[in-house]
């Protein structure tokens, strides 16, 4: 008996002690860490090419709101459909709630997506032992990168936190916008001389030295709204920078956004699109009626949101190639039956609008710069979204000359741009920034840069239809309430409350 | 052999010992000297022992002793007296050890008759398993069996005692067969409960524990074993929106605790924390306790913040061996449909609408809520047999269910198969116990799955497609109209999209219990539990949906293995000194939770006659495949003592110290302590003999528990695959940080103090407790809002609020009337949980308020109408107020900032909570001889629904004639759909929510067949409520629950037939 409950005991005592097992290190299957990633040239690249991956977030953030909070394209509400408790409505009238969720998404885009992970990337860059042949181009490529994300929040907001290190952790303050401008201008030239310059695949997609210019040129042209002080000279400098790298005006202007337009020699910066390994180009969803599927053979109903106004369709000449990209009038299907809505009605897109509350479904002039692939089984379409392209180097020259008393070769430039969009000439014969802004408009819409041209013009504020003439403070966006509640430190833009 | 007679020989003894009178006591032995005269023997008898020392043995019944004998003798041996006495009386006499002489008839033997019995509590006929029968006065005995059967030898004319806790001991005469009914004694303080890593009495309990027995358990088509207590337990309230045969099943307990880690309480099934409660058959349940508060839950630390509920299964217990059926086949049908235009009120619409009939009336009437569904017929079956010997016992048994839904082509299969073997050695001091656990589960889904997974489509189509459409074009096709936007035939999408599940489960466990001593125990458990399943999603290319003709057929298989390992080993102590008892329980555990699963997917099939089963056929043109590896572990060192003085004074300490692999590098520990102290008021003398209190007893505790349900994973920094980026010209992987790291990310605490009172009165007719606690939660795990830049992420999962939930709880129950043929019991609870969020922001993340809760539909994905914010509950709407319509019919809404324009999120406002804040539930069994009616009232009340259907199917405008409307909205003026209190309306109910009629055929005579028992059963006969949609009962956890969101699978009523036996 004895025995046998030494023995027990000397079991349990054996199971106890075996048993109590303390170590509770994770072990990871199906993810890296630090201890195990980032330890070779192939994880290295692949980890900076994810500051690229998330660029496709800029359609959806700081593109979409310099598009309909501008008098290129509105977004009304037609019964439930794009009403979200009046989201898009207070855009186009810049009525903007400091709790507004697309206004913050915009900043979540910029910091999450763009600042915060090229700041990790730099220093698992810097910091790493692994020899990289191409580190010091990835490291100026990033910086550079940085630098345009830097410049969208200083656009948008205005005086922005700048931090430049993955090691801070100490909530940052407001920089005030012209210093930002000063860091910005900074990082780009002491990167330029490292970045790639040729224009072939290899670098297509990425941050080259001709995004660089067009990017100072972009600081330049609006440095007055920046910084207060004006840099035509320098844009003009840039511009003709990018001339010498070797773009090229396309013949067709809708060459630039085809389903193939990574064969353009005209774009300088996209942001490159896939149905199928990058989705997410889907501009044509936006803005199609539900029934316009049977007018593409697409997979499944549009969206019905997005139009231009009945103004800015109305300012362009019927001669004018680029009028083609609108949608008016009865819609119908590829074999030729005439589309109805869903009350039965015709489908015709009128050009007005009239309550942008309650609009109709046919509404509104339908906007297809992109060129739509027909009868694919995808939503999503192959165009890359273009951000920089060689017709705005000309234009924003055009733009500084006229500006610094030079207007026969500025309405040259013009001229030479807008000639491909008539079948007989139809130049512009008296350049005036009134009549240069509103050629901007009808060459650059959907380009995201309406809301800077029209702040730079000064008719930001001016009234438009379903826009009240508004405050100057509007030039800006509110920091969005969910940052200011993060960080105490950061201040609000003036105006807003 | 020799010993085995002596012992028979004793046993014997005994008996005649305990059956018969004793005539006299001895004196020394000497040979006798007597002369009487007509004297009755019996008093012979006492002269005689008056004289010796030997002691007279006989039965008054059998033994008539008042015959009138002479007799002279002198000096006479025993054995010559005892002749002469009874010579020619038709007695005899026989001698035994120990100087006993039995006198019996004359040519008579003594006899054992065998004896066969069945014994049920006298209420409700309810068999009573493991009753002590014994004979009275021996150690004869044996335990009824499962089915409260039983059979023994006994003495004819002994007497066969029968005890069982809670039930008045009872005595009868032996007879061959015997029906015997028990009363339930005054107090069912001897109960045994099972406090987790053991068991203690119910009397001894110093926390708040709730036990369910299966008498108690709800009846009906149960497809989820938790639904056998909704209802039963004062704050534990338990939701199953919807009569989905898969559908999840929302559990709390007092109150929300959480904000985004998991607010179900830790299952723990024979002792394995984390057993998916699906394992178990209802009608292997052989108790239910609920832990609830943090004394109680202590025991199991780590996760025991939002209550405990341990399950025990049957056993095998000794006895001859049992066999028992029980079954049921059921219907199930809608209980409630949404009042939408139907064909002739849509063909009046237009009409009326001056609408082209041409292009919408399109010829039929289809009501669509009714196509898509048809009457579910369910069975089940439950076959168990168990048995033992000496010290080995074994139990088994079969369960099938079969459970069809009220939705085409949706249903539950489940097959569970369950072995277990109990073997005592040396002696029985090292009992080992193996059980086995197989579950094999089908499920077909309609709508998604609970983890989300499949197409919700149907449920919206439903209600908004096209009453005059027909379901079937002439040709046999379905009927498909593609003008309107996402308008597809429901019927079409019911049979189109396949969407299949087929779930393994085993789970093993050994273990065994070791008396080191009479005073301490070794318990060692090892738990394994292996389950895998394999899920199919198929679009035909029929279907015009995307998935389907989009992509010429879409085909999802998804497969995913769970490895769960348990070792769970403690050591209790018990000790006994005068008036004071002693126990103490200290161990170990650990558990790993290792889980793997894989995805693959592809598109453009050539053919639809594959499905799901052959990826490869798909011609698309990137496969998605997917897979993924992840672990967990948690290890505990666990210690509790109990002390009781004087079975007066009771007091429990528990503490756990918890480390789990979830957290920060040095925060993966914690540790989480409890104290609970009892006072039994009526064992002070003042109250000892009250003739109306049987038992009062305070209970007081206070303890820390905590919560560790967060995904794996979520402190380090760690890479994972992100987007692809055209690299050179290919599309090449990058990689990403997936999320902050959080090094201080630690456990979730709830510091629980409970206080209550256990009371038993009027002789057991009444007996309930009443109960408050205040549990506070801090250190809320949730994604809170941080400063982006510096950091990655604008939002991390962290440690920072602070919720509060205080309630009351009020159990009463009572055997209202008690007779021999008519008896009613009634139980009640009532519970009130107030919850409060204290604060969701600390010195490093501030945050005022935190939106959740949308409304699913077009044009209001972004609105948020649930505002999680301190000083408010869990689940407040926060919307504005409608103040009517203008002329136009544009919906007004008040500026309550005042600022002369309306902005959603600025001039929004409480109007209401989705939480309930009440539950109550009245239990209700009757009995009239062989019949018993049970029935099982339920009310949640005290909160609000937004009913988010009636917004999206209220703007007429926007909607018809393309998409259905409610009725109720065709001649509305109303204009768009607008988030507003136009659409809160009162959530409370009350339910008919389970009801059972039953009749106990007798069956005495029967030689196969005992307690043979039929019933029918309904659930959900009737609801009271003033709701307007389909059903009020919602899910009740996340951050927003009480939004009808219109995508639920419709709530059924359900009736059962069912049979129960047991074979002899």
């Amino acid at each position: 008996m004895k025995a046998i409950f030494l023995k027990y005991t000397l079991l349990a005592g054996i199971l106890v002690a075996g048993f109590s097992c303390t170590k509770l290190d994770e072990t990871f299957y199906d993810r890296g860490t630090d201890d195990n990633f980032l330890k070779t040239e192939d994880e290295l690249n692949a980890f900076s090419n994810g500051a690229y991956a998330k660029l496709r977030g800029y359609r959806d953030s700081y593109w979409k709101m310099n598009e309909v909070t501008t008098d290129e394209t509105t977004v009304p509400s037609r019964g439930a459909d794009w009403n979200e408790g009046g989201l898009w409505r207070v855009l186009i009238s810049h009525e903007f709630p400091i709790t507004h969720q697309y206004i913050n998404d915009m900043w979540n885009f910029i910091y999450r997506d763009g600042v915060n992970p090229v700041n990790a990337i730099l220093q698992k860059l810097e910091g790493s032992s692994v020899v990289l042949p191409t580190k010091d181009q990835v490291i100026a490529q990033m910086k550079v990168l940085r630098a345009f994300h830097y410049y969208l929040a200083m656009d948008a907001f205005g005086n922005i936190p700048i931090v430049t290190s993955f090691e801070q952790t100490e909530p940052p303050k407001n920089t005030p916008r012209a210093e930002v401008f000063t860091f910005i201008e900074k990082e780009i030239k002491d990167n330029i001389n490292a970045l790639p310059a040729t224009l072939d695949t290899k670098n297509y997609g990425k941050v080259t030295k001709g995004m660089a210019f067009m990017l100072l040129a972009k600081l330049y042209v609006n440095a007055e709204v920046y910084t207060g002080t004006q840099r035509w000279a320098d844009c003009i400098r840039m511009c003709d920078s990018v001339s010498k790298m070797g773009y090229q005006l396309e013949a067709d202007y809708f060459a630039n956004f085809s389903t193939r337009n990574e064969n353009s020699k005209e774009n300088i910066f996209v942001v490159p699109y896939d149905a199928i390994n990058a989705k997410g180009m889907m501009l044509h969803y936006l803005t199609l009626h539900y029934n316009n599927r049977y007018t593409y053979g697409l997979p499944s109903s549009p969206w019905n949101g997005w139009c231009t106004l009945k103004a800015f369709y109305e300012a362009y000449n019927d001669g004018d190639k680029r009028k083609t990209m609108f949608l008016v009038g009865q819609q119908y299907a590829q074999d030729g039956t005439p589309l109805k809505t869903e009350q039965g009605a015709p489908l015709i897109f009128s050009t007005t609008i009239g309550d942008l509350a309650n609009a109709t479904q046919t509404e509104g002039v339908r906007i297809v710069k992109y060129e739509i692939e027909k009868n694919t089984p995808y939503s999503d379409q192959n165009n890359d979204l273009v951000i920089f392209r060689y017709a705005d180097a000309l234009m924003l020259k055009a733009e500084c000359l006229l500006r610094t008393g030079q207007a026969g070769t500025a309405l040259a430039l013009v001229n030479q741009v807008r000639a491909r969009d008539f079948e007989t000439a139809n130049p512009i014969t008296t350049l005036t920034l009134d009549t240069l802004l509103a050629e901007r408009g009808r060459e650059f819409i959907w380009e995201g840069c309406r809301r800077q041209d029209l702040i730079r013009f000064g008719k930001w504020n001016g009234a438009w239809q379903f826009h009240p003439a508004d405050q100057d403070f509007r030039k800006l966006f509110p920091i969005p309430q969910a940052q200011l509640d993060a960080n105490p430190n950061l201040v609000q833009n003036g105006g807003y409350k | 052999m020799l010993k085995h007679l002596i012992i028979m020989k004793l046993s014997f003894f005994i008996v005649l010992l305990s059956c018969m009178q004793v005539a006299a006591t001895g004196y020394s032995q000497k040979h006798i000297s007597l002369n009487m005269k007509d004297t009755e023997i019996k008093k012979v008898l006492d002269r005689i022992a008056g004289q010796s020392d030997v002691r007279f043995l006989y039965s008054n019944r059998k033994v008539d002793l008042q015959q009138r004998v002479s007799i002279n003798a002198t000096d006479e041996s025993l054995q010559v007296v005892l002749a002469k006495v009874l010579s020619g009386t038709g007695f005899t006499y026989k001698e035994l050890e120990g100087h006993l002489v039995v006198i019996m008839p004359e040519h008579t033997a003594w006899e054992n008759i065998k004896v066969k019995g069945h014994i049920a509590g006298a209420d409700d006929h309810a068999s009573l398993p493991g009753v002590t029968v014994q004979v009275k006065g021996t150690a004869i005995g044996t335990l009824t069996d499962e089915n409260g059967n039983f059979s023994l030898d006994a003495p004819s004319g002994g007497t066969l005692l029968f005890r069982y806790v809670g039930y008045e001991p009872l005595e009868l005469p032996v007879k061959a067969n015997m029906d015997v009914q028990l009363k339930k004694s005054s107090s069912a303080l001897t109960e045994v409960v099972v406090i987790g890593y053991g068991v203690t009495q119910k009397k001894d309990l110093t926390g708040s524990i709730v036990s369910i027995t299966p008498k108690e358990f709800n009846k009906g088509i149960i497809s989820n074993p938790v639904q056998v207590l909704q209802g039963k337990v004062a704050g534990l309230v338990i939701s199953k929106p919807g009569g989905n045969p898969n559908g999840k099943v929302s559990i709390s307990l007092r109150g929300a605790s959480s904000l985004s880690a998991s607010s179900q309480p830790l299952f723990v099934v024979d002792g394995i924390p984390g057993i998916d409660i699906n394992a178990v058959p209802p009608d292997d349940i052989v108790s239910i306790d609920v832990l609830k508060d943090a004394s109680a839950a202590a025991i199991y630390g780590s996760r025991g913040a939002n209550g405990v509920i341990i399950v025990t299964t049957r056993r095998g217990k000794e006895g001859a061996p049992q066999m028992s059926y029980s079954g049921y086949i059921g219907m199930e049908k809608m209980s409630n449909t949404y009042d939408v235009l139907n064909a002739s009120d849509y063909r009046k619409y237009l009409k009326d609408n001056n609408i082209d009939a041409a292009a919408f009336d399109l010829g039929a009437s289809t009501n669509w809520q009714k196509a898509i569904t048809r009457t579910g017929i369910s069975h089940s079956h439950n076959l168990s047999m168990s048995g033992g010997k000496d010290n080995t016992r074994y139990s088994a048994s079969v369960n099938y269910l079969n459970n069809e839904g009220v939705v085409l082509n949706s249903g539950l299969e489940r097959t569970i198969g369950r072995i277990t073997l109990d073997q005592g050695i040396f002696d029985n001091r090292l009992r080992l116990g193996l059980s086995m656990n197989y579950v094999g589960e089908k499920n077909r889904y309609q709508g998604t799955d609970p983890d989300g997974n499949g197409d919700n489509r149907i449920w919206e189509q439903t209600i908004a497609y096209n009453p005059t459409a027909p379901i079937y074009n002439a040709d046999g096709t379905f009927f498909e109209k593609l003008d309107i936007n996402d308008n597809y035939n429901p019927v079409a999408l019911a049979n189109q999209i396949k969407h299949q599940r087929a779930l393994n489960r085993f789970i093993g466990s050994a273990k065994a219990t070791y008396d080191i001593t009479s005073h301490l125990t070794y318990d060692l458990l090892l738990g394994m539990e292996r389950a895998s399943s394999d899920r199919g999603l198929y679009y035909s290319k029929e279907s015009p949906v995307i998935e389907g003709a989009g992509s010429n057929g879409t085909a999802t298989r998804a497969s995913k293995t769970w490895d769960n390992k348990t070792l769970e080993t403690y050591f209790t102590y018990n000790q006994q000194w005068g008036k004071n008892v002693f126990k103490a329980t200290a161990g170990y555990s650990y558990q790993n939770f290792f889980t793997n699963s894989m995805s693959a997917g592809n598109t453009q099939f050539v053919s639809d006659i594959f499905s799901y089963n052959n990826l490869g056929a798909g011609q698309g043109d990137q496969p998605a495949v997917s897979s993924g590896a992840e672990e967990n572990s948690l290890v505990s060192f666990i210690g509790r003592v109990f002390y009781s003085y004087n079975d007066k004074y009771l007091l429990t300490g528990t503490v756990r110290r918890d480390g789990s692999t979830r957290f920060g590098k040095d925060k993966k520990w914690g540790t989480f302590p409890s104290a609970s102290l009892a006072w039994r008021i009526t064992q002070e003398p003042f109250l000892q003999n009250s003739s109306w209190l049987q038992d009062l007893k305070f209970r007081v505790g206070y303890g820390v528990t905590g919560n560790q349900e967060i995904q794996n994973y979520k402190s380090p920094l760690t890479y994972s695959p992100g987007g692809k980026v055209l690299d050179n010209g290919r599309w090449v992987t990058s990689y990403q940080i997936g999320q902050n790291e959080n090094p201080n990310l630690r456990w979730e605490s709830a510091a629980q103090f409970n206080a209550g009172f256990d009371f038993t009165m009027f002789k057991g007719r009444l007996s309930g407790t009443l109960e408050y606690y205040d549990k506070r939660t801090k250190d809320l795990l949730f994604n809170y809002n941080v400063p982006s830049p510096p950091y990655l992420f604008p939002s991390m999962l962290a440690n920072v609020g602070k919720i509060s939930n205080k309630g009351v709880e009020l159990s009463l129950s009572g055997g209202i009337i008690e007779h021999k043929d008519f008896s009613w019991n009634a139980s009640f609870n009532i519970s009130r949980n107030y919850n409060k969020i204290l604060s969701i922001a600390n010195d490093q993340f501030k945050s005022d308020a935190i939106y959740d809760g949308t409304v699913g539909a077009r044009g209001l994905t972004a609105v948020q109408i649930v505002k999680v914010v301190p000083g408010y509950s869990i689940g407040t709407f926060y919307i504005p107020h409608y103040t009517g319509v203008d002329a136009n019919g544009n919906q007004q809404f008040e500026d309550l900032d005042g600022s002369g324009t309306f902005d959603f999120r600025s001039d929004s406002r409480v109007a209401g909570n989705g939480l309930p804040k009440y539950q109550a539930g009245l239990a209700n069994s009757f009995r009239y001889k062989n019949f018993d009616l049970n029935f099982l009232l339920r009310s949640l009340f005290g909160y609000q629904i937004f009913n988010a259907t009636d917004l999206v199917l209220s703007d007429r405008f926007s909607r018809l004639p393309g998409r259905n409307a409610m009725a109720k909205y065709a001649d509305s003026n109303i204009k768009g759909t607008y988030v507003s209190d136009r659409f809160i309306e009162n959530g409370a109910f009350l339910r008919l929510d389970n009801f059972s009629l039953g009749y106990s055929i007798p069956a005495a005579k029967s030689k196969m067949f005992a307690n043979p028992r039929v019933y029918i059963s309904g659930q959900n006969l009737f609801v009271i409520t003033k709701y307007s949609g389909l059903d009020p009962e919602l899910p009740i956890d996340g951050l927003a629950p009480g939004i009808d969101n219109r995508n639920v699978y419709p709530k059924t009523r359900s009736f059962a037939l069912g049979f129960t036996v047991n074979f002899k």
